[in-house]
């Protein structure tokens, strides 16, 4: 049976895609799945340095794609995982090098080879976001707290129907508790009723991702900080079990979200 | 890097040169040299080119065309008449000294550049009588350069960023970024930089690539060689 392809995208950058993208696949490959992460963002790769593989590159995406070399070539082992391997962007191309055909091929390829293929789009709506999305059979949306994230989220949402990748997840990232205490950041039910799409997770903001990310190391493998939690959570729902919302702050909170989200009814996919 | 191709660039003591394969279809060298002064981005801005025909047969259609083209991309042409090629092309440099071996030729591209030709060079350690590109600035995550000959980096090679040269690789700042030297399968070339971090290193058909950890390195320069079909590092002494 041939694996799921999730494309991760979220229209504005610097939202977390990217870590977002290494720690879900780091965490499916923990469970035992065969995964492979895909950089969709050709001449701005960054997957390869958020996993810490970035001197192991040989070829690229964008060599595949042109024969100019073999996929299981290409592909790179992860360092840690097993089952977890990585099609690195090319750095000295631009977006065009590819078309949307061609990473559909590449994805159905794949698929064929993995449970999940993983694919990291780049910010925008252009050619990169269409290349991205063009194999995938599912999304997930990633957006922070912000309005002009949520904006973007909101657009990209509308993108994906119109390329009949409905019913996108999303992950809400980014989240400080005090500061939506106090009322100065959106809250959770904000950014729901806005892009009413179905959460499949919140990240809260956590100073490991910077330091994990820099280190090359997805946090979800190492220790239990919170957003490590947070991922292992969103992993589990991946893979179709019922995670109860992480409580972030007090206890209210997490009951108003339970009813908001409709938390409990039947997950699709698995 | 694979088959003949139709254009090649190269470097030699007037500067540089653009010689046309003599059986490819003009069509194959529009394409190809759109492709490399693309890809070569804004390396050879403002260099003056020589159309090299070799054995091709002059066609003023054609030459004109490729001429275009070459503007078009912010060079100048300089006619292949023989005279005098200009000196110290940007980012160009003559070659220190030609060795014997009818390395002294004047005008015309010194015969020690095959024409076009793409066999494996011998010993490119000692440098004589081959091309080498002088580069005056840092090269960016994202910039590829390649070059038959040998390269001399003023200035950093960040990570992201890639040098491919058929020679040695000399880096006067730190090198972050992937080196191929040797490219052509010349496993006596060497990598030499004031700060030798490179993410991945080739020579020849070798690869090898930085540790993992964080490894503090040694503060001096340092030479990378092949030795026992290995890539090896070793403090660089003059």
């Amino acid at each position: 049976m041939a694996g799921r392809v999730i494309v991760v995208t979220s229209g504005k950058g610097g939202v977390g895609k990217t870590t977002t993208t290494a720690n879900l696949g780091a965490g499916l490959a923990s469970l035992g799945r065969r995964v492979c992460l895909v950089d969709a963002d050709i001449g701005l790769r960054n997957l390869d340095v958020v996993m810490g593989l970035e001197n192991r590159i040989v070829y690229d995406l964008v060599e595949v794609v042109e024969g100019h070399a073999r996929l299981r070539n290409a592909l790179i082992k992860d360092k840690r995982l097993d089952g977890l391997f990585l099609l690195p962007a090319a750095q000295t191309r631009e977006k065009d090098a590819v078309t949307p055909e061609q990473m559909k091929a590449l994805c159905a390829q794949l698929a064929e080879e993995f449970d999940y293929v993983l694919v990291d789009s780049p910010a925008g709506i252009e050619h990169g976001f269409r290349n991205a999305i063009a194999g995938a059979t599912e999304a997930i949306i990633v957006t922070t707290p912000e309005v002009a994230a949520v904006r973007d989220a909101d657009r990209i949402t509308g993108l994906l129907e119109a390329h009949e990748l409905s019913n996108p997840r999303l992950i809400i990232n980014r989240i400080r508790p005090q500061m939506v205490r106090r009322g100065d950041m959106l809250d959770i039910d904000d950014v729901i009723e806005i892009l009413a799409i179905d959460l499949l997770g919140i990240v809260p903001d956590d100073e490991s991702i910077i330091v994990a990310t820099n280190k090359g190391e997805p946090v979800v493998l190492g220790g239990n900080t919170r957003a490590a939690q947070a991922y292992r959570n969103i992993v589990r729902r991946i893979e179709g079990e019922e995670v109860p919302f992480m409580q972030l702050e007090e206890e209210g909170w997490l009951s108003r979200l339970r009813s908001l989200v409709g938390f409990g009814r039947k997950q699709r996919g698995a | 890097m694979q088959g003949k191709e139709a254009v090649v660039f190269k470097g030699n003591r007037g500067g540089v040169s653009v010689q046309v394969d003599r059986d490819a279809p003009l069509g194959a060298v529009v394409d190809e040299l759109r492709r490399k002064l693309s890809a070569a981005e804004n390396f050879f801005q403002g260099a003056s080119v020589r159309i090299e025909l070799g054995e091709r047969p002059p066609d003023p259609v054609e030459q004109r065309v490729l001429r275009e083209l070459i503007q078009a991309h912010g060079l100048s042409v300089v006619d292949d008449t023989g005279a005098t090629p200009p000196r110290a092309v940007n980012g160009h440099v003559p070659r220190p000294h030609a060795d014997g071996a009818g390395g002294g030729a004047r005008g015309q591209a010194g015969p020690a550049i095959g024409g076009g030709a793409l066999a494996p060079e011998r010993g490119g350690h000692d440098g004589a009588g081959e091309p080498c590109l002088l580069v005056r600035r840092t090269l960016r995550s994202g910039q590829r350069l390649e070059f038959d000959g040998s390269v001399v980096v003023l200035g950093d090679i960040n990570p992201g960023a890639v040098v491919v040269a058929s020679g040695n690789v000399v880096v006067f700042g730190s090198l972050r970024g992937v080196v191929h030297a040797g490219a052509r399968g010349d496993t006596d070339a060497r990598v030499i930089a004031l700060r030798l971090q490179p993410t991945q290193l080739r020579i020849a058909h070798l690869i090898s690539r930085s540790p993992d950890g964080q490894v503090p390195g040694p503060s001096g320069p340092e030479m990378a060689l092949v030795q026992d079909e290995r890539i090896q590092i070793e403090a660089y002494v003059p």
